[in-house]
């Protein structure tokens, strides 16, 4: 049954994919996966870290983040179809897809968290900030998302 | 566990603890009850606007902060207009 | 253990789950694990004007974790057994 270990196929297979993970506590962190482990349990690297209002944020090089803390991710949509590929494969092939790792298949980038391209603007010299009023930000989401 | 098994590749609504709901189809799911949702939006409630959809993408959710998956009936879910319901999101869980 | 054996026998009525988000949800119990995780098949909300998110759901997944209360129909639990097997797993647990 596939579909029984296909949240943690699919954390396996973003390694090195830009990901938005947000916490319990409601601070979210967008970064490129650089490894995880079954508890959930991951590191990011070039990350940017918002607050729980989403008013603030800070680029941080590297971080680990405890499995047991996250509440969501969000993953690349072209990852999917990866996991799926690479576990029909595997069943062919009689042996566990376990751990299976989808090499750098050229699939788009995932739709930016709406904070990005905020900081991209505010960051470029202090690595951290303060966002836009909420007003600002709600518009700039339609703009990404559309 | 084995009672999720029957809404892979449904369209299901997953209400979190912290009271958001999310629309999608579930892609696979653990023992856990970690989920994992294809082509999922959420559905932001108001008292005083209609229901707005935010295109959300494929989506892991810890099962931890899971409150509940409901199966949809296509139909009726598309029968209803959205931009005329007005609710309170469904609230928080509190201990 | 007991307790999942409790709610075993009770597939297939119809019972009353409160939530920890104040939701009460009305429906046939269609199966339980070990977590008390439950199945509802034809599912109601209480309360309908206020909830209106589930319209369109016929059947639910409810994590056993947010579960406040289960209404159980009071004519299919035979107390008088439950108070017995109760005992007898308190025994059994001194025991060991």
């Amino acid at each position: 049954m596939i579909e029984l270990r296909l949240p943690l196929s699919l954390l396996n297979a973003a390694q090195n994919k830009p990901m938005l993970v947000e916490l319990k506590n409601g601070e979210t962190f967008n970064g490129h996966l650089v490894n995880c482990d079954n508890f959930m349990n991951i590191t990011l690297r070039e990350v940017y870290q918002t607050n729980p209002d989403g008013d603030r944020f800070w680029k941080v090089k590297e971080c680990y983040i405890r499995g047991s803390t996250i509440k969501y991710l969000r993953v690349p949509d072209t990852l999917l179809d990866a996991v799926k590929e690479e576990q029909n494969k595997a069943r062919e092939a009689g042996r566990s897809a376990r751990g299976s790792h989808v090499s750098g298949s050229g699939g788009r980038g995932m739709c930016c968290h709406y904070a990005l391209p905020c900081m991209f603007a505010y960051s470029d010299e202090h690595e951290q900030g303060v966002l836009p009023s909420k007003e600002v930000r709600s518009n700039i989401e339609i703009l990404i998302y559309f | 566990m084995s009672s999720l098994q029957g809404y892979v590749d449904r369209p299901v609504l997953l209400v979190l603890q912290d009271g958001r709901a999310i629309v999608g189809t579930m892609a696979g799911f653990d023992q856990k009850s970690n989920v994992v949702l294809s082509d999922s939006k959420e559905r932001v409630y108001s008292a005083d606007e209609g229901v707005e959809e935010i295109p959300l993408g494929l989506y892991l959710v810890k099962g931890d902060q899971i409150v509940l998956i409901g199966e949809l009936d296509e139909e009726k879910d598309r029968s209803v207009d959205l931009s005329t319901i007005r609710a309170d999101p469904i609230p928080p869980i509190h201990y | 253990m007991l307790i999942f054996s409790v709610f075993k026998t009770l597939t297939d009525q119809r019972v009353t789950v409160e939530l920890k988000n104040d939701l009460s949800i009305t429906g046939t119990l269609k199966s339980v694990d070990q977590f008390l995780n439950i199945r509802l098949d034809g599912i109601k909300v209480l309360d309908e004007q206020r909830y209106p998110h589930m319209m369109a759901v016929k059947n639910c997944f409810i994590r056993g974790s947010v579960v406040r209360y289960v209404q159980l129909p009071a004519e299919h639990v035979d107390t008088q057994l439950l108070e017995d097997a109760t005992r007898r797993e308190a025994a059994n647990q001194t025991k060991r």
